[in-house]
């Protein structure tokens, strides 16, 4: 199979459409979750970071009230020299915004601190008495900063170089990206597992309906899956269709059989007992062609009637086909080999083209009477002096006959007609034949899976086609 | 020669029956299986003649009970069924050979003799002689009053289903099965056209080759 045949099979699959639909669900409410997860995750790091600044601002103000700059400085010094804390920024601003005091670690950028620190519309601060902000810095890090009003009108500002949240919270998110992704993968398989499973019943009904077309298997069935659920139900009621199809068609064909031996029986004996007198000498002559007529019209009527049991057979799709492996342009040489006197006896030219080796796999005695219906046909409608072609080719899968002829083409109102039974077109009426060939190739062709078609050539003639599916084994090689 | 015929169709049975007699051959006849094989206990046959749908005991019953006692009595089965599945049956069941109704007449008692003749296992003649008509079979050689003639290969092939059954009924249907491998009735007779192109070449005269219309072809002539 071709890859862009993989790929539609793929696409025409429900347990695949099931599980992609599976996954897109199951990712969705996972990054849903996750995103949750991560942003109060962030918020409860914020708000911890922003509650023992404030913490720590308190402080600072109680210390410049009670003691002045002074105070702050010495308390600053302190804190600075203990361990685990890590550089501050502490500064006091006046209304107008120029820095009154200030301590600014070394790390930190001073060009920007007024910028980054300074809050929005301080100066005209009336309500707010804190405020807090965050400045991202780099990749790493970022400022954390909150402000407070003081009693003498200055603001009083403590930061604090801190770890950047995305950065924080990278480990996480890299967790979340290969459980995610491991449990997307597993997911799927499983959805697809678990989906196989439960359309296989699908599989068995779709393979049993193709088994049951192509081989006219009437007892093939359906498994019933073990559970009992609305697929098992399905199955039950295909499987019901298939036995009262089967009762159908296996009483069709025993009223055909009866019919068929009930006419034949008594004809045998007519024509028998007509050919008896026939084979004896010294009969009376205008005896003789009277009895000679009646095993002709016997015969007439003989070959009408098996030939319309075939048709009907084909199309109710009872006709028993003993299919074997076969080559095509065999089945077609030997047809071909049939008809090479009476062609020549016409002065026709009745050639089979060179073309392709094509297996199929077929019952060799009836696709050879409907080749050798299709060359009769060619041969009767073909003037003297004429020729009737024949080619075997491959195409797209199908091993395609084609016969072509110089008569004078079918009409192409006529075209559809002329497989129907019994229809025989206007020019034909003076020529023998029962119009039952044509309907009998296309009865023959299509018991067998394949197509019959009929197109006029570019310049006369008419060209009939037969297509038929190569055989399996030869597709796979 | 003497041939049982098992049928229960009185009309078949009349004309079989008298049909055999004409060729000289000595015939009973059993209009059902139990009678049918009461009397293959009784009689020695050569061949018998058995339809496959019988009252009572049926033909394939029939002739497996014949082979269960070890008879070795040839069995041409005849049947309204004709298809493949139904001619292996009647084989496996220990027929020797099948033939379809409706038959002719002559079809009939061309293959009863290759059942006769397979259980005698006379000998394959390598040459074929009939008046001045003379084929080699080992070198693919025809000669007409001792002039060489050349044949096509099915002309070759017409002619010595021909002298194989010489002075003998054959049939369109006996033709196309020998000549072409095929069991067919093609709507266009391409015996007809066959045989007018072996005729200009071997019966110039036209007193060998005969059509009896509604029956087949004679070639005539001394063995």
């Amino acid at each position: 199979m071709s890859f862009t045949a993989t790929l539609d099979s793929l696409r025409r699959s429900v347990a695949v459409r099931l599980s992609l639909w599976f996954t897109l669900l199951f990712a969705i409410g996972f990054t849903a979750v996750f995103a949750l997860l991560y942003v109060l995750l962030g918020r409860q790091l914020e708000a911890r970071e922003a509650e023992s600044l404030r913490l720590r601002l308190q402080q600072y103000a109680d210390i410049y009230e009670a003691r002045g700059v002074r105070g702050l400085n010495e308390r600053f010094e302190e804190d600075s020299a203990s361990p685990h804390v890590r550089s501050l920024f502490v500064r006091l601003l006046s209304a107008r915004g120029d820095v009154v005091w200030g301590r600014v670690p070394p790390d930190w950028i001073d060009q920007d601190s007024r910028r980054v620190a300074v809050p929005d519309g301080w100066g005209g601060w009336t309500v707010r008495q804190m405020y807090t902000v965050r400045v991202p810095r780099d990749q790493q890090q970022d400022l954390a900063v909150v402000s407070s009003l003081l009693s003498d009108g200055l603001l009083l500002q403590v930061g604090r170089s801190t770890d950047n949240r995305a950065a924080l919270l990278e480990p996480l998110r890299r967790i979340f990206f290969y459980v995610g992704s491991a449990a997307l993968l597993v997911g799927f398989g499983v959805a697809v597992v678990a989906a196989r499973r439960a359309t296989r019943p699908l599989h068995h009904v779709v393979e049993t309906a193709r088994r049951i077309i192509h081989t006219g298997a009437l007892d093939a069935r359906v498994p019933v899956p073990p559970r009992n659920d609305d697929i098992a139900e399905l199955v039950r009621h295909f499987n019901t269709v298939l036995d009262k199809n089967a009762v159908l068609l296996r009483s069709m064909r025993e009223a055909l059989d009866n019919v068929a031996h009930d006419l034949r029986t008594p004809l045998t004996s007519l024509r028998g007992t007509a050919e008896l007198v026939l084979s004896r000498p010294g009969v009376d002559v205008a005896a003789r062609e009277a009895l000679a007529d009646c095993v002709e019209r016997a015969d007439e009527v003989l070959r009408l009637l098996r030939a319309l049991m075939e048709v009907s057979e084909a199309e109710a799709g009872v006709l028993r086909l003993e299919k074997t492996d076969c080559d095509l342009p065999t089945i077609v040489r030997q047809a071909v080999e049939l008809y090479a006197e009476v062609a020549e006896a016409k002065q026709i030219t009745l050639q089979q083209e060179d073309g392709d080796a094509a297996p199929v796999w077929v019952d060799g005695v009836r696709l050879r009477q409907a080749v050798a219906n299709l060359i009769d046909n060619a041969v009767k409608y073909t003037p003297e002096g004429g020729a009737v072609a024949l080619r075997v080719y491959l195409e797209s899968g199908d091993a395609v006959l084609e016969v072509r002829d110089t008569g004078p083409g079918v009409p192409e109102a006529e075209q559809p007609r002329i497989w129907e039974r019994l229809y025989r077109g206007d020019q034909s009426r003076s020529q023998s034949g029962l119009g039952l060939g044509l309907s009998l190739v296309r009865a023959i062709v299509e018991a067998h899976g394949g197509r019959v078609a009929v197109r006029n050539g570019p310049e006369r003639g008419a060209i009939f086609e037969v297509r038929l599916p190569v055989a399996a084994t030869a597709q796979a090689g | 020669m003497r041939i049982l015929v098992v049928e229960d169709d009185a009309k078949i049975a009349s004309f079989v029956v008298k049909g055999l007699k004409q060729e000289g051959y000595a015939v009973d006849h059993a209009p059902d299986g139990d009678t049918g094989l009461a009397l293959t206990k009784s009689t020695a046959y050569d061949a018998a003649v058995v339809d496959v749908m019988l009252p009572g005991l049926d033909g394939l019953s029939l002739v497996k009970r014949l082979r269960d006692s070890r008879a070795e009595l040839p069995v041409l089965f005849l049947s309204a069924r004709s298809s493949v599945q139904d001619r292996v049956l009647g084989l496996q069941a220990g027929g020797d050979d099948y033939l379809t109704k409706p038959f002719a007449f002559a079809e009939l008692t061309a293959r009863l003799q290759a059942l006769i003749r397979r259980s005698t296992r006379a000998p394959e003649a390598t040459r074929l002689k009939l008046g001045d008509v003379e084929m080699d079979l080992v070198g693919h050689a025809v000669t007409l009053a001792g002039a060489p003639v050349e044949l096509q290969p099915r002309e070759f092939s017409l002619l010595e289903y021909l002298l194989r059954h010489p002075n003998r009924h054959v049939t369109k249907t006996m033709i196309l099965e020998h000549v072409w491998d095929y069991s067919f009735d093609p709507q266009t007779n391409v015996v007809d056209v066959l045989m007018h192109r072996l005729r200009a070449k071997i019966d110039p005269d036209k007193t060998r080759i005969e059509t009896v219309r509604g029956v087949g072809y004679v070639i005539h002539g001394n063995t």
